[in-house]
């Protein structure tokens, strides 16, 4: 079994810093997102899923959270038994992701709702999507991408509070250790990192990426994953 | 200004010390309120046990943003007693401190764990406490909920544990079997292990006193700078006893005595001023005294030779070879020298002598050295006066080792 784990804002430097071995894997590094004008969620993994840059389709749209892709459009058309959870672009609880932006703005603007508050939803919808991607990893799957995006969500109220995002990034790590004892090959990539803006959180102008398996990457561009997961197949 | 217990909290990555820290902290209430309670909350939505060692983050970070806490130093308090734990980030920056003497400790926590047992930085920190002649030690044997508070195996660890400490005749004070994750034997006596009868870390903590009294010692006064506004004021830290208007002194190696005319703090006369305090003075007579001279007392005097005995710990990546020149700092004083004799070379993770007579010392490695200096410098023997009993070597611009000097260099 393939399995990919997304993790939304992972960053590179935290990863490191806070020493996570099953998140470094075999080998590891940061994604060149210099192709962007902007380091976008939608259109990275979008992008990510389609093996090219999808940044104009998509930022040509009024509203570029209603992009999806089709099963065709994405790599996982090359693999019979396929299984996304959760993933922007293409199978995101938009119900989820609408709550979480409201709180967000609840925070900042109207000042409704406390960080408190904030990380609940977002650590509940957290706890959902890793018990469907555990499922998954028991079932007949050819390949199965998780996406979790709470590192990004929490990172943006928190980011600045190393302390608070260790939990979270001890949190990835181990579902990345408990993931390894299901996946065959195994990818751990992030959109964006992220960097510190006092307490809050803003993305980074790279990605971050490990592998299980041999192979020579310097600063790959997410669109190249296409390639490599098609040939691992 | 309160007194302070000072001790080091020093022991194997990941043996648990930033989790004994934050216990410490979090149960003597010492913790300031708001983010800790932030992170609680994160661990528990996550499902997760709080760990005390995200205190220590939260601490860490502070630090880097220079907010509550001074750098290396965690205040706290039990009862009416104060303590400041020395800490440092990494295993350099500790040995490192500890030799530079930017923390002088009263005391020294080793933290081991129960399930492990002795690991290699284990022994090379407590050679290092050893060395630095800190005699009240406390052993903590940590994770006993890991092997089921065992009393045998805490025996067993414990019996092991002394006859490795022996080697260095280091002689723990206390031996306490805890686990700093659910709080036992930490502020109370723990339930699960009603078989053990001594005291919790902060009782037995509470029993210490201050290593030094330092301020009773001889007058060390070594100048750091001189000013000549008309007048030649000297300006330096005490780093023992007491100085006083009208006091006769005699300034080192120079050996030249004089009186002291005024004393200056902040800009105010003052009459007397006590360690720690950095002033500036004046004397009566013309003298003639620069950086690196040592304002002393009459009774007592320091040792003044250019051949130093001495214990060092290396920490250079290159190592320190015999006959190399070096340079010899220690409080203001800098002077170059050799290294001219290298003894009973260890190895400072495994206690092993490596070599009696040696030709060079890697990093790591510890020895008793002569250094022969081109110039006389002012000491004192480590364990009468620690701060002119202690100095660093400088190799390539950069600090690389240290040590303490324990008596007057035999001529080789």
């Amino acid at each position: 079994m393939i399995v990919i784990v997304g993790i939304d804002g992972l960053e590179y430097d935290y990863v490191k810093e806070f020493n996570l071995p099953n998140l470094m894997q075999r080998n590891h590094g940061t994604t060149d997102l210099s192709e962007f004008e902007e380091p976008r969620t939608m259109v990275i993994w979008s992008s990510f899923m389609a093996g090219k840059n999808l940044e104009k389709e998509i930022l040509s749209r009024k509203n570029l959270w209603e992009f999806r892709l089709k099963p065709e459009e994405t790599f996982f058309s090359k693999f019979n038994k396929h299984i996304a959870i959760d993933v922007p672009g293409y199978t995101q609880d938009m119900e989820q992701h609408n709550k979480e932006r409201q709180a967000m703005k609840d925070y900042f603007v109207d000042k409704k709702i406390s960080v408190e508050e904030y990380d609940e939803l977002v650590l509940r919808h957290h706890e959902k999507i890793k018990d469907r991607f555990f499922e998954s990893l028991e079932k007949d799957y050819d390949i199965v991408m998780g996406y979790f995006g709470a590192a990004d969500v929490i990172g943006h109220l928190s980011f600045g509070i190393k302390s608070k995002m260790k939990i979270i990034y001890k949190e990835m790590d181990e579902i990345v250790r408990k993931t390894s004892e299901k996946a065959d090959k195994m990818i751990v990539i992030s959109d964006h990192g992220m960097k510190a803006v006092g307490r809050f959180g803003d993305h980074s102008d790279h990605g971050f990426w490990s592998v299980n398996f041999d192979i020579k990457l310097e600063k790959p561009k997410p669109t190249e994953f296409y390639k490599i997961l098609a040939d691992l197949q | 200004m309160d007194e302070y217990l000072s001790f080091v909290m020093v022991g194997h990555i990941d043996h648990g010390k930033s989790t004994l820290i934050g216990r410490l902290l979090y149960d003597t209430n010492s913790l300031p309120e708001g983010k800790t309670e932030e992170i609680k909350k994160t661990c528990e939505m996550l499902g997760k046990k709080f760990e005390f060692a995200y205190v220590m983050d939260h601490l860490d970070e502070e630090r880097e943003k220079g907010i509550t806490i001074e750098t290396s130093q965690i205040f706290f308090k039990n009862g009416n007693k104060n303590y400041v734990i020395i800490d440092a980030p990494g295993h350099k920056e500790f040995i490192k401190n500890m030799l530079t003497g930017a923390s002088q400790a009263d005391a020294a926590v080793i933290i081991v764990d129960a399930d492990e047992g002795v690991m290699e930085q284990t022994t090379r920190h407590a050679y290092l406490v050893n060395m630095l002649g800190i005699k009240q030690i406390i052993v903590v044997l940590n994770k006993m909920d890991k092997i089921d508070y065992s009393q045998e195996k805490f025996e067993n660890l414990k019996n092991n544990l002394h006859e490795l400490l022996l080697k260095f005749q280091i002689k723990p004070t206390y031996v306490i079997p805890i686990s700093a994750i659910e709080g036992e034997n930490i502020i109370k006596k723990s339930k699960k292990m009603d078989w053990y009868s001594g005291l919790s870390v902060i009782e037995a903590l509470d029993t210490f006193k201050k290593m030094v009294e330092i301020e009773k010692m001889p007058l060390r006064m070594p100048i750091q700078d001189v000013y000549d506004i008309g007048e030649k004021i000297y300006v330096g830290k005490i780093e023992s006893g007491t100085i006083k208007k009208g006091m006769e002194v005699v300034i080192l190696p120079s050996e030249e005595t004089a009186k002291i005319k005024s004393l200056e703090l902040y800009g105010s006369d003052i009459i007397e001023a006590n360690v720690g305090r950095s002033i500036g003075i004046t004397f009566t007579e013309d003298v003639n005294i620069k950086r690196g001279a040592v304002i002393c007392e009459q009774n007592g005097k320091p040792e003044v030779s250019n051949r130093i005995t001495a214990n060092i710990f290396w920490m250079g990546e290159k190592p320190l070879d015999k006959e190399e020149r070096i340079i010899y700092k220690s409080t203001t004083q800098e002077i170059n020298g050799t290294v001219e004799k290298i003894k009973n070379k260890i190895n400072s993770s495994s206690l092993e002598v490596l070599e009696e007579e040696s030709k060079k010392l890697e990093g790591l490695e510890a020895a008793e050295i002569i250094i022969k200096l081109e110039k006389p410098a002012v000491f004192d023997d480590f364990n009468h006066i620690p701060p002119t009993g202690r100095f660093v070597i400088i190799k390539d611009g950069i600090v690389q080792g240290g040590g303490i000097i324990t008596s007057r260099g035999e001529a080789a």
